[in-house]
């Protein structure tokens, strides 16, 4: 009798019972879980992941061995190097165990980062399967058509193989990506959060906090996200090395020293600290400038020409550095975060509600326009996050304001606004919250297959490093304010490990860049018939990524109630739908694309 | 040039000098102004702080004061802000605006601790904390009304957000 199994990568696995966690699924018992792994299609430059469940016998975890072969084809191989492991790691989640972070897996002898001792410290009460996550890399240099190769694995003393039957189909995923998957944080919460970092006071002079920052971006980088890392706090302050030193005040006013900022951001800005990664040196196509309320000009200078003098030109610096750094990649946003709940500043910058606040819009696009409107070398963005006013702004904003980055259901009531911001040569994102562990996997493919239903550039998780001091129990927020985890406390690695929605939010990404690479190729109806696809795999009414409008619009956002959202209009697609519907829709895009 | 050394009280003696405490009694807009009773019944902090809104003139006229005192003395550094006591309900009290950090205590309505009301009192108080102090310092409107309580806080990590 069977006493491991692969299964796909949709549904999670009790670790006690063995049934899928996923309610929704089609199948709930573990050997059924395994047919879509029948045959794995994947596109080159991509990777497949499944897992592999193992019951426990007498010697519980003890011993487990999973092991693979190259994948061999008429054209060549797949070697046994482009397997990765990870332990699935469970927090209890409303009364149950749910994996979520994923722990590299050492396989050699009795490392600290083996199965036995990794599910020794996770101490889960009446353990009876045993779950590893499995990424296979397939390289862009791999040919097209069928490979074979077995995986065994060994326990309770005794050695099953499994066959793995792959099919690499021509078609390649971009390296960059078409759709921005913008994991958002603030400086400096991974130093707050991470215990190695906290505990050193000299981190920013001394290398640590910019070698383990780097494994963050880095991270994100090979999942196809963005870390993006707003550098300051509501005040304005900034920590150590997020903004360059300056000098003197007013006509004075200066960057005395490039080095430390250059340093830190120097590798995200040319690419080089992304070498040797699957998706390789590409710069980060957006970075947060740290300019803000309060820097570099003193908003005691506020409406006086003295802060004109320091805000534009240390404006017109940077823009020089930075075009003479050769950053030509990144597109630099001006975004202004505060919000007057803080009581730090007047206006809300950030998510107008009331109306006169949009002077702000007009008072920074003045302040900076000089370099926003400049055609050559580095490109510099303003940025704006709407929600309450996103209906009274597109329109009236769309010449100024070049990056629209909106709130999710907000957006979805106003379909029109989509052609007025692209005919000024806007970009659109959405925003919203990463899924809930106990949220079924199925509604983390959501946000990157939304944004290219609807034709928006990507979509924004408003935190990603919030994971709570113990995470390794009960993540904060049921883990929808993190996707990564720190590796420092629990298995000494100095920076993060990934989550299993971090992992299920690339495979809907390879997807989704695979469809807009399609759409690109097919400009006259590509997006419309990818956005068939999606509705048929899922089961959508035409026209549920544009719920309507709600019947309070006509009223100002300031009379607007909170409240009243949560019986406002919402697209989504993930209620009640089989998470095998997104294997569906996989096979109906390698179909179309090939 | 030689600049003088100040105590934290005179340099929170000083500011209020240059505060109106009538813009402060207006900072937030008329119907605005008892702005928790928009959301009776919620528990969201969140749909509370919604509701908040400013008279940009005199928060910015407040705001530059509270920047500025809190350069009095170069060779210190410390953070100012305006505690108010609610309109609604005086039992409580909020601070209604900061200066370059927020207070350690936060932004939040809340009940006023002995010495932030010895100084709604009337009467300037010191707070010695474990690491660092804090001087709360009484201010008056025109008609010389006490309105709120300037703080003036030093070696105290402020609120991060």
């Amino acid at each position: 009798m069977s006493s491991s199994y692969l299964i796909h990568d949709m549904i999670r696995i009790c670790p006690q019972t063995g049934a899928a966690l996923e309610v929704q699924s089609r199948t709930r018992s573990l050997p059924g879980q395994g047919a879509p792994l029948a045959e794995l299609t994947t596109p080159r430059n991509a990777y497949v992941s499944f897992q592999v469940v193992v019951k426990l016998g007498d010697a519980g975890v003890q011993g487990i061995r999973i092991e693979a072969e190259a994948l061999k084809g008429e054209h060549g191989e797949i070697g046994a190097g482009e397997f990765e492991w990870y332990a699935q790691w469970y927090h209890g989640v409303q009364g149950r165990y749910y994996p979520d972070a994923l722990v590299p897996l050492d396989q050699e002898g009795d490392g600290p980062r083996s199965l036995s001792r990794i599910a020794a410290r996770n101490g889960v009460e009446n353990q009876a399967y045993a779950a590893v996550w499995v990424d296979l890399f397939i390289p862009s240099d791999t040919q097209a058509g069928d490979y074979r190769g077995a995986l065994r694995v060994t326990a309770n003393g005794e050695t099953e193989s499994h066959e793995l039957r792959l099919r690499v189909l021509r078609t390649a995923v971009p390296d960059e990506s078409r759709i921005i998957l913008d994991l958002n944080s603030y400086a400096d919460n991974i130093s707050r959060r991470t215990d190695a970092l906290r505990d050193n006071p000299t981190r920013y002079e001394d290398g640590t906090f910019f070698k383990t920052e780097r494994q963050f971006y880095r991270m994100a980088h090979e999942h196809r996200c963005l870390l993006h890392y707003l550098p300051y706090q509501h005040s304005g302050k900034m920590p150590p090395t997020f903004a360059p030193e300056l000098a003197g005040k007013g006509k004075e006013m200066r960057v005395k020293d490039w080095a430390a900022f250059d340093e830190h951001f120097g590798p995200y800005l040319d690419g080089s600290a992304f070498a040797d990664t699957k998706r390789g040196a590409i710069p980060i196509p957006y970075m947060y400038l740290p300019f803000n309320f309060h820097w570099p000009a003193d908003y005691a200078k506020f409406g006086m020409k003295g802060y004109r003098t320091e805000f534009a030109g240390i404006m017109e610096e940077f823009h020089r550095h930075f075009t003479e750094k050769g950053w030509l990649g990144t597109k630099f946003e001006l975004f202004l975060n505060h919000k007057k709940r803080y009581k730090l500043f007047p206006y809300d910058g950030d998510e107008t509600r009331f109306v006169w606040d949009e002077k702000i819009n007009d008072i920074f696009y003045e302040l900076s326009k000089d370099v926003l409107e400049k055609e050559d070398g580095a490109r510099f963005i303003f940025r704006t996050d709407a929600s309450w006013s996103y209906g009274l702004h597109f329109d009236k904003y769309a010449n100024m304001i070049k990056l629209w980055v909106v709130n999710q259901q907000m957006f979805s009531w106003f379909p029109e606004s989509v052609d007025v911001l692209r005919a000024a040569g806007c970009e659109i994102w959405t925003y919203g919250s990463a899924e809930r562990i106990s949220a079924s996997l199925l509604a983390t493919v959501f946000s990157p297959l939304a944004a290219v239903a609807r034709g928006v550039d990507g979509f924004t998780y408003w935190e990603s490093t919030k994971w709570g001091e113990r995470w390794y129990e009960t993540p904060d927020s049921e883990g929808s304010t993190a996707m990564f985890y720190p590796g420092d406390r629990l298995f000494g690695l100095q920076g993060p490990i990934p989550s299993i929605r971090l992992k299920v939010l690339r495979g809907a990404m390879q997807i989704a860049d695979c469809m807009e690479q399609w759409i690109d190729a097919q400009p006259a109806d590509g997006r419309a018939r990818m956005g068939e696809a999606i509705a048929r795999a899922f089961g959508l009414a035409p026209g549920a990524w544009w719920p309507g409008k709600p019947d309070f619009l006509d009223k100002p956002p300031y009379e607007w109630e909170n409240k009243m959202f949560s019986e406002a209009p919402k697209a989504s697609i993930q209620q009640g739908q089989a998470p095998e519907s997104f294997n569906d829709l996989r096979q109906t895009l390698w179909e179309i694309v090939g | 040039m030689k600049t003088n050394k100040y105590d934290l009280m005179e340099m929170a003696r000083l500011g209020v000098l240059f505060l109106p405490g009538d813009l402060l009694e207006d900072i937030m807009p008329p119907e605005r102004k008892e702005y928790p009773l928009r959301v009776v019944g919620s528990d969201s902090d969140f749909a509370l702080t919604d509701e908040i809104d400013f008279v940009e003139h005199n928060f910015n006229a407040l705001k530059r004061v509270l920047l500025l005192t809190e350069r009095i003395d170069p060779d210190r550094s410390p953070y100012a802000a305006l505690w108010i006591r609610r309109p609604e309900n005086p039992a409580l009290c909020e601070m209604m605006i900061a200066g370059s950090a927020l207070p350690s205590e936060g932004v939040h309505i809340q009940e006023p601790w002995p010495e932030l009301e010895r100084a709604f009192g009337g009467l300037p108080t010191r707070l010695n904390r474990e690491r660092g102090q804090t001087v709360y310092y009484p201010v008056r409107n025109s008609d010389e009304e006490i309105v709120g309580v300037f703080e003036l806080t030093e070696d105290v990590p402020p609120m991060f957000i």
